[in-house]
Order: structure tokens, then sequence, then C-alpha cells
């Protein structure tokens, strides 16, 4: 029985596949399998390479930037000769260009000069600005960065053109750079920001700021204005944190824009920059709003509000809405009406009794 | 005196020892917080200044163990810290921090720091 397997299988083996198709299928397979083999290794052997290559840069060139950067303000700079070889080679510039950028982050005064300093005379300046010319996205905003970092200042032009590019992290980068150099008068990339300034790139602007004395915003009405949300949304944040009173008519105003997420950033503006007529344009606007909103004025109408408010707040105790119904107890608590507030619970002690307790407890808290 | 610079890059940390070295110090580096711990157990420097974050184990972390140690808790500790980290920097005084320097900082006002904490000690 297995014979006769064998000898059919013999038979329909040869029948399809010659001696001399099997030996050459034999030699590809060798080929592809030697290949295979041959190219691991190659491309194993050039990691290593590069790996120790960057290792010897590293040994040679740490010690040398360290020594240099804590050198006194008078010393001269000299390059070693070995090191003007190394620096021909793209590795070794990458490497050190990393290096000073991790070293001037952390440092200011004399080393901080110093790392410039050495920046500039090994040429890397030019490095920054090829990275700037490219047409990669990421090469770009690496470049923004290091000319940022570095105090490139006079390269300030060039940036500004890039806070508008069509690229978020190419715009951000240069946004950044621009208020390092020039703190609140590099906030003019608003007057061109047509793409919009995510929560994230504002958050960050506004740290950054906090390292720069205050200065004019003169151009705040116009951001105010602008026709892309993002800035209105960021001037409103601006006018909030550095109280920018002089903007509260255009901050008003913000109350009915179209964009519901400029009109709770206006409210929260109006909080810390508003009057009376601010809280009676709040009231004016409450009921075009949805409950975010409604909820966002309730809390925030008492840092402007006044006696003058609490019957629009007596209203909203009768809203179908608790938290509304709460949000307005607290207002006129803070407003001082409390006592109207009691005067409600004694006459409906459901819900108002445990809403006046509440917000007793949490005013006497 | 012996001083403990905890830092997990180890560019600064060159930069830190080369400068402190230079100013006479006996100078112990380390690249993270567990690191750091073990080395302050073993040699009792007389000031420490970490990073607030690195890996294993945090700045402040440090700055709560040394503190709550009874040998160690009068080694005087300066915390390194980054923008935007003015929580942290106030938690580690809670934790007993001696000072902070916010990066970038400048080395000489680093100096003046050691000095004024070497006296008090």
């Amino acid at each position: 029985m297995v014979f006769l397997f064998q000898n059919h299988f013999k038979t329909a083996f040869e029948q399809y596949i010659t001696p001399q198709t099997l030996i050459s299928c034999v030699v590809f397979f060798l080929c592809i399998t030697f290949s295979i083999v041959f190219f691991t290794y190659l491309y194993l052997g050039l990691k290593k390479r590069a790996f120790f290559f960057k290792e010897r840069i590293k040994k040679n060139l740490e010690l040398w930037i360290s020594n240099v950067i804590l050198a006194d303000d008078d010393e001269e700079i000299r390059i070693p000769e070995k090191f003007q070889r190394l620096f021909k080679t793209k590795a070794a510039r990458d490497y050190a260009i990393e290096n000073l950028i991790t070293n001037k982050k952390t440092f200011s005064g004399s080393v901080a000069n110093n790392i410039r300093q050495l920046y500039e005379e090994l040429g890397f300046k030019q490095d920054s600005l090829k990275k700037l010319q490219s047409n990669f996205w990421y090469i770009k905003a690496k470049g923004i960065q290091e000319l940022a970092i570095m105090d490139q200042n006079d390269q300030l032009l060039r940036v500004y053109r890039l806070t508008n590019s069509k690229n978020d992290l190419v715009r951000n980068e240069a946004q950044a750079a621009i208020i390092h150099w020039s703190g609140f008068n590099g906030l003019r990339f608003l007057n061109i920001a047509s793409y919009d300034i995510s929560e994230w790139q504002q958050v960050q602007l506004l740290v950054q700021l906090k390292n720069f004395t205050q200065q004019d915003m003169p151009k705040m009405q116009q951001w105010l204005s602008s026709p892309n949300d993002t800035v209105v949304i960021f001037a409103l944040k601006l006018s909030e944190v550095y109280q920018q009173f002089q903007v509260k008519n255009k901050v008003e105003e913000c109350l009915f824009h179209t964009n519901e997420k400029v009109r709770i950033q206006a409210v929260a503006t109006l909080a810390k920059i508003g009057d009376e007529n601010s809280a009676g344009k709040m009231i004016q606007q409450y009921r075009q709003e949805r409950f975010t909103n409604r909820i966002n004025i309730l809390q925030q109408i008492h840092k402007i509000g006044s006696e003058a408010h609490i019957p629009f707040l007596q209203h909203e105790l009768e809203n179908e809405n608790d938290f509304l119904k709460l949000a307005a107890a607290k207002a006129m608590a803070e407003l001082g009406s409390i006592k109207l507030l009691e005067e409600k619970a004694a006459e409906n002690p459901e819900p108002y009794q445990q809403i006046y307790q509440h917000v007793k407890a949490e005013m006497t808290f | 005196m012996k001083i403990l610079i905890a830092e997990d890059e180890p560019l600064i940390l060159q930069t830190l020892e080369l400068k402190l070295k230079k100013e006479g110090y006996d100078v112990i580096g380390c690249t993270d917080g567990l690191d750091a711990l073990q080395k302050i157990d073993a040699e009792q420097p007389d000031l420490v200044i970490t990073d607030i974050m690195m890996p294993y184990m945090s700045g402040l972390e440090v700055v709560r163990k040394v503190k709550q140690d009874d040998v160690q808790k009068n080694i005087p500790v300066i915390v390194l810290s980054t923008m935007g980290q003015e929580n942290i920097v106030e938690e580690a005084f809670e934790l007993g921090a001696d000072d902070y320097l916010k990066k970038p900082f400048s080395l000489s006002e680093l100096s003046i720091r050691i000095k004024r904490l070497a006296k008090k000690g």
C-alpha cells in the first residue's frame, strides 16, 4: 500500500517538477535565505557602528562642551582641531546642538551666554536656519525651537511669518518663539492669526507671558473683534489675566457672540473686569443661553452684581432645573440676600429648605 | 563639603558636577531618585540638590524620605524645578525642602544658595 502511494506520488512529482526545476528552486531559496542573513548582519553592523560613533562623539564632546560653557566670560573659545574635523559630520553636529540646547534650557547667566556664543561660533546657527527652510514640518519646527532657545532674535521676522503657518506644530513653535523673544510685543502675531489657536497652545502662551513684565496691549480691541474665534477667546483670557479694563465694553459685546465658547469666556472675563452694567448684560443674554452658559452666568454674576440683580435670581429660584436653582440661591447668598432665601424656604420647605441649608453650610465653611 | 546631585539629564549633571568640583566641593552624582536615596544612605552628604522629575523615584519622594529620616533630616535639600511646577515646589517646601531654583538658573546663584545653606548648617 505504502509502496503504491510512493510510486504514485513519485510519478506525479516527476510529471510536474523536473530535476532542473527543483535544483533552480533550491538555489533560489538558498539565495533568498543568504541574502536575508547578509542584509540583517549588514544592518546590525551599521547600527552598531553608528552607536559606537555616537558614543565616541559623546565621550569626546560632552566634557569639552561642559568645560567651555563653564569658562570665564573673558576666556576665548578655542575649538580643538579634532573637533573641527568631527563637526564636519552631521551626527556630531546634531549631537552637539542637542547638547547645547539641553544646557541652555537649564542654565541662565554667564553659562547661557557661553552656550549661545559656542552655538554661533561652531556655525550651528546655519544648521538651524537650514532646518527652517526644510519642507518637512517637523524639521522646520525643530529649527524654530533651536533659534528661539539660542536667543537668535535677528531671525524674528522670518519666524514671525511662520506664526500663521498652515501646519499647527510649526505655527505653535513660531508663536512660542516670538513670545520668547519679544514678550507682550510678540502678541502681534494675533493680528494675522487666521488658523485656530488650540486651548493647549493658549495655556502655553499664557505661562510663557508670566516671565515678562506686563506691557500695554493696544491691539486688544482689534483681537476681540477678530474673525478668528480662537483669537477672540485668547484675547478674552488675556483681558481677564491682565485686567484690561479699557476693553470692558468690547468684552460685553462678546456676550452676544455667535460662538458659545466665546460667550462662556466673556462671562469669565467680565467677572474680573466687569461692573454692574456687565451683570445686567449677562442677564439680558441669559435666556438665549443653553444650560452650560446659564450656570456659568449664575456662578459668576455675584462677583460683579448687586442688589439690583436679586429679582432675576429670585426668578431663577423657580427654574425647573435643580442645578440652576441651587446656583441662583448661592449667588443670592453671595450678594447678601440669604435672608430672602430663608423666607423662601419657610414658605416652600420643599425643596428650598434643603437648598437653604446647603447654601448656609457652604457660606459658613 | 560633600554635595549629592540627583539629576536625570546626564549633560546637566556633568555641568553641575564640573562647576561644583571647580569650587572645591566633593560631588556625588546620580541620575535617578532611587540611586540618590541609596547614595545618601551610604555617603551621608552635607547637602542634596535634586531635580523634581526623575525616573524610579521623584525628587519630591527623595525630599520626603530624607526629611522623615531621623539621621538625615538635617541635611539641607535644594530642589530644582521647571516652569509650571509652582505647586510641586510648594509641596516640596511642605515636605521640608530648604530652598529651590527654577530652571533656567544661573550657576552663581546656585553657589550662593549652597554657601548660605552651608552656613546655616
